[in-house]
């Protein structure tokens, strides 16, 4: 950042924007990045083992804050009860977000990609950046400190940020939320299904479910979870973009994939990208006896799993893919290659049933779920609520899948190759939409309670 | 320099994209913040609007505080009604817009065992534990309270034919007929939209009938005491008459009807037990429930009168003896709360009662007529013709009756109109709203002197906690 009051204000806001969620835990993140500074800064300077010494103190400063704050309940929870003084832990926002990147920031200098930089407060605006700050894509140190201390490229894409801004908000508020509306009408609210006093009445509810029902849920939560986290990532990027920093991109339409492989080089792109950079490859990755392979998959996507969520659903859910991926390294990527369709409705259904397990902490109730899809109950097809809820959301649901589709924007860039220098067009690309999809955004914010970000509790 | 001319050119058309997105953001921003353009009260979703935080620690650190400020930013947003019209067109564009449907978790709980524990509940009925009030106490029933000056201005013959046999409030009806999935369901909210009829969903909870049944109980031993009979009646909703029998259990509604006869088996025998679902059945293709608006109308108010008549011991004033009159449009809160729909629009009809019946309003000394005249206001505000609408203390004095005769009944809004008929029978009617009350039943009954009380209350608020804890201190103010 050229200019020292550009990067102060944007220091100050991104603190300001942080503290508005969690006015305690600015202190936690500016501590986190004092610490990686320092050890970053003395990693540097040490020699030989020092180095080693630093960056271990680093590492354990900030996966003993994350384990402390996200994981100590579920760690109790393996000796007994959670006593209430753990379970009074509240989860900073985003701390899974900038952990990681502090992470890449302190790992990078040992290795010598980068520089650590002498001023801490250029450390704190790397860690703070409001953009990303709390829902990533987790930016990498070494991939955004040229832009961000160094040679900002300017506002040459001030009107494309504009755009992927609007569309991302638009994403999240006329897609993922009324999706999000379908899909806890069928599944249950989060925080209904969280209260462990209401299990016994939520796994009645969804032993009720049709099977129609189950499915449209699930389906309505594949749609919710890909649109809201992406359309965060877009307005990370856009806002980036605004500024002159480009942020890597997070998603690749993933619902497009053939395989879980193929899948997971598409989803949540910045997270699996730090696992096989900063894990799975210091393991060894695939370049060791085929029993250790399979042990480093296994500890990169537990780990995987657990980053998600302090609780074991989500652990399970990372061996899913797991098992998933090996099967698919043994065999299996060679028989989906014959047919494309099949190929592609296998990723879409091992993605369906992996949002199930997902969704539900509590295992039993996703079993249930899972149960309902086949009518294990003897549960009815169809059942009114589920009818209804299908007519009235379905054009909803046909556009939230398009947009899962990368035809929304392969038509826009043929719309911009054909008609790039008609004025018409560029009028209503650069003016209409974006305001149009602002205004669209505010009518549907306006009056909503609260309507947070899935994203934020990693 | 070619190339530093065309990065400029781009630069400058970059530039310019972000000029009507930042100008129109910028907007916003400004009346945003234009604190008196923000609303305080929504007249469509009748309610007052999250009002600003009050700073404290506590909710700093923990960031409440700035939660409750996004919740105020929004919910006062200037304009919102007009951002929420369209909120609600983009949801309807949503699907086939067929529909309806959204379930309060909580309002539905014991659907399922209505019939189960009404088949126990009527088996084993509350023992009577109250004595009932001996005859003495209550105002002479018979012949009818009918005004002198109704009777003089018309014959009996002419006037008031003999209204038609009200049915039997305490037969069993298992099945009728009405709107059912064959009806177009409009659209989803909070709300069951079908046909041209938008209603609230009315579930059954058991813990709260029973709590609410010990409320009327508690009531009955209090007034017993005093030699003051006491009425219970329950109002059904609009969602249990017009809807078919058959259809409830698929938009997950209870049987108003049970729910009904179990809330009366929970009760003593001392209370006089109204029940009006019958004859509300009875009628069901008038218009008896407004179409965009939660309250029953005033011709539904009459019905449920007659069979209050029944219990009470009085003969019905013929309605055809009341002065029909058409307040205009009214634009009810569920019409606003559906999307306002043309669909949905009702007319206020109000009947102005025979005879001097005046009206006194502690804080509104200047209404003096039961049946306001609001056919020029506010379309949404037209429920306010009935008694100037919920108010604490409201008394009708019809001076064509006995001195002594007075009764006082206690009401939620659905009791505005019923009111206005029992000036026929009483020459004072006290008119208690309790969620506004700040004393006791009995301090006004000991003002008062009252023979009767009413205890009028809709469906829905017998199975709210929070209007059966105010109602439980209007009975006894634990301070």
């Amino acid at each position: 950042m050229k200019s020292f009051s550009g990067s102060t204000c944007l220091l100050l806001f991104s603190l300001a924007f942080y503290a508005w969620g969690e006015p305690r835990y600015v202190f936690l993140l500016m501590f986190m990045a004092l610490a990686d500074w320092f050890c970053a800064l003395r990693v540097q300077q040490a020699a030989g083992s020092g180095r080693k010494l630093w960056l271990g103190l680093a590492v354990a400063v900030d996966l003993g804050l994350i384990g402390f704050f996200k994981y100590s309940g579920l760690i109790c929870s393996i000796f007994g009860p959670v006593p209430d003084l753990v379970a009074r832990i509240a989860l900073p926002i985003g701390i899974s977000f900038y952990t990681f990147q502090l992470l890449t920031y302190v790992i990078d200098v040992y290795r010598g990609s980068c520089t650590a930089r002498e001023r801490y407060w250029d450390v704190l605006l790397y860690a703070a950046l409001f953009h990303q700050c709390i829902a990533g894509p987790i930016v990498r140190y070494r991939d955004i400190s040229h832009e961000l201390f160094e040679e900002r490229s300017g506002r040459e894409e001030i009107g494309d940020g504009i755009l992927r801004f609007s569309a991302g908000l638009a994403k999240k508020t006329l897609l993922a939320n009324p999706c999000g509306a379908v899909a806890d009408a069928l599944l249950l609210k989060p925080e209904v299904l969280s209260d462990p006093s209401l299990f016994a009445e939520n796994l009645a509810k969804l032993r009720e479910l049709s099977v129609l029902g189950a499915w449209l849920g699930a389906a309505a939560f594949m749609l919710q979870i890909y649109l809201d986290f992406s359309a965060y990532s877009d307005m990370a990027i856009g806002m980036g973009k605004m500024l002159g920093l480009h942020y890597p991109e997070n998603f690749r339409h993933p619902y497009m994939a053939r395989s879980v492989t193929e899948f997971w080089r598409r989803w949540h792109i910045s997270l699996s990208s730090f696992f096989r950079d900063y894990l799975y490859i210091p393991l060894g990755g695939n370049r060791v006896k085929p029993a250790r392979h399979l042990l480093n998959l296994f500890i990169v996507w537990a780990l995987t799993g657990l980053w998600h969520g302090a609780s074991w659903n989500f652990v399970l859910w990372g061996l899913y893919y797991f098992v998933f991926l090996v099967l698919e390294k043994s065999f299996l990527l060679r028989w989906l290659e014959k047919s494309r369709v099949l190929s592609h409705v296998y990723c879409l259904l091992a993605a369906l049933f992996g949002w199930i397990l997902f969704h539900f902490t509590d295992i039993r109730l996703g079993w249930t779920v899972f149960a309902d899809l086949f009518g294990a109950y003897g549960n009815p097809l169809s059942d009114f609520v589920t009818g209804t809820l299908l007519g009235n959301k379905i054009f909803l649901l046909l556009f939230s899948a398009l947009a899962c589709t990368p035809l929304i924007s392969s038509l826009g860039k043929r719309l911009d190759l054909r008609f790039g220098e008609a004025r018409a067009w560029r009028v209503l690309r650069d003016c209409l939409v974006p305001v149009a999809l602002l205004l669209l955004s505010t009518c549907m914010l306006v009056g909503e309670s609260y309507n947070p970000f899935l994203y934020f509790q990693f | 320099m070619k190339d530093s001319h065309k990065t400029n050119r781009a630069l400058s058309r970059q530039q310019k994209r972000a000029i009507p997105f930042f100008t129109v953001l910028a907007l916003l921003t400004v009346v945003a913040f234009i604190l008196p353009l923000r609303p305080s009260t929504s007249m469509a979703e009748k309610r007052t609007l999250t009002a600003f935080p009050e700073f404290s620690a506590e909710s700093f650190w923990d960031g409440s505080y700035f939660d409750q400020i996004g919740i105020w930013f929004s919910d006062t947003f200037p304009g919102r009604e007009s951002y929420i019209r369209v909120a609600q067109d983009l949801e309807a564009a949503q699907g086939l817009n067929r529909n309806v449907v959204v379930i309060k978790e909580d309002q539905n709980a014991d659907n399922d065992r209505l019939d189960e524990l009404l088949a126990e509940a009527e088996a084993s009925p509350a023992v009577a534990q109250t004595p009932a009030p001996t005859p003495a106490a209550s105002p002479e029933p018979e012949p009818a309270l009918v005004p002198e000056t109704a009777e003089e201005a018309a014959p009996q013959e002419e006037s008031s034919p003999t209204p038609e046999p009200t049915p039997d409030a305490w037969e069993e009806v298992e099945h009728w007929d009405g709107l059912d999935a064959e009806d177009e369901m409009l659209r989803e909210g909070t709300l069951i939209a079908l046909g041209n009829m938008v209603f609230t969903a009315q579930g059954f909870s058991q813990d709260d009938t029973d709590s609410y049944a010990a409320i009327c109980n508690e009531f009955c031993r209090e007034l017993s005491e005093e030699g003051i009979r006491f009425f219970n009646l329950p109002v059904p909703t609009a969602v249990g008459v017009l809807v078919a029998s058959d259809f409830l259990p698929q938009i997950k509604c209870a049987d108003q009807s049970k729910m009904l006869r179990y809330l009366f088996s929970r009760e003593d025998e001392a209370i006089y037990k109204v029940n009006v679902f019958n004859n509300l059945l009875a009628h069901k293709d008038e218009y008896i429930y407004y179409r965009g608006d939660h309250h029953w109308t005033a011709l539904g108010a009459y019905y449920a009168y007659e069979v209050f008549c029944g219990e009470a011991g009085f003969t019905p004033v013929p309605l055809s003896e009341y002065e029909e009159v058409n307040m205009g449009l009214f634009q009810g809160t569920l019409y606003w709360r559906a999307g306002a729909r043309d669909l949905w629009e009702d007319e206020l009809i109000a009947y102005v009662p025979p005879g001097e019946v005046t009206m006194d309003i502690v804080t509104y000394p200047s209404l003096k007529d039961p049946v306001q005249d609001r056919s020029q206001k506010d379309p949404s505000s037209k429920y306010n013709v009935f008694i100037a609408g919920d108010n604490e203390t409201t008394v009708l004095t019809n001076p064509a009756l006995p001195e002594d005769s007075c009764c006082i009944i206690v009401k939620d809004s659905f009791g505005n109109p019923f009111t206005i008929y029992l000036a026929q029978h009483y020459r004072r009617v006290v008119i208690l709203d309790y969620r506004h009350a700040d004393r006791t039943i009995l301090s006004y009954v000991k003002e008062y002197q009252p023979q009767d009380v009413i205890l009028l209350n809709s469906i829905g608020l017998t199975q709210r906690p929070g209007s059966q804890s105010i109602l439980t201190t209007f009975l006894k103010d634990p301070w």
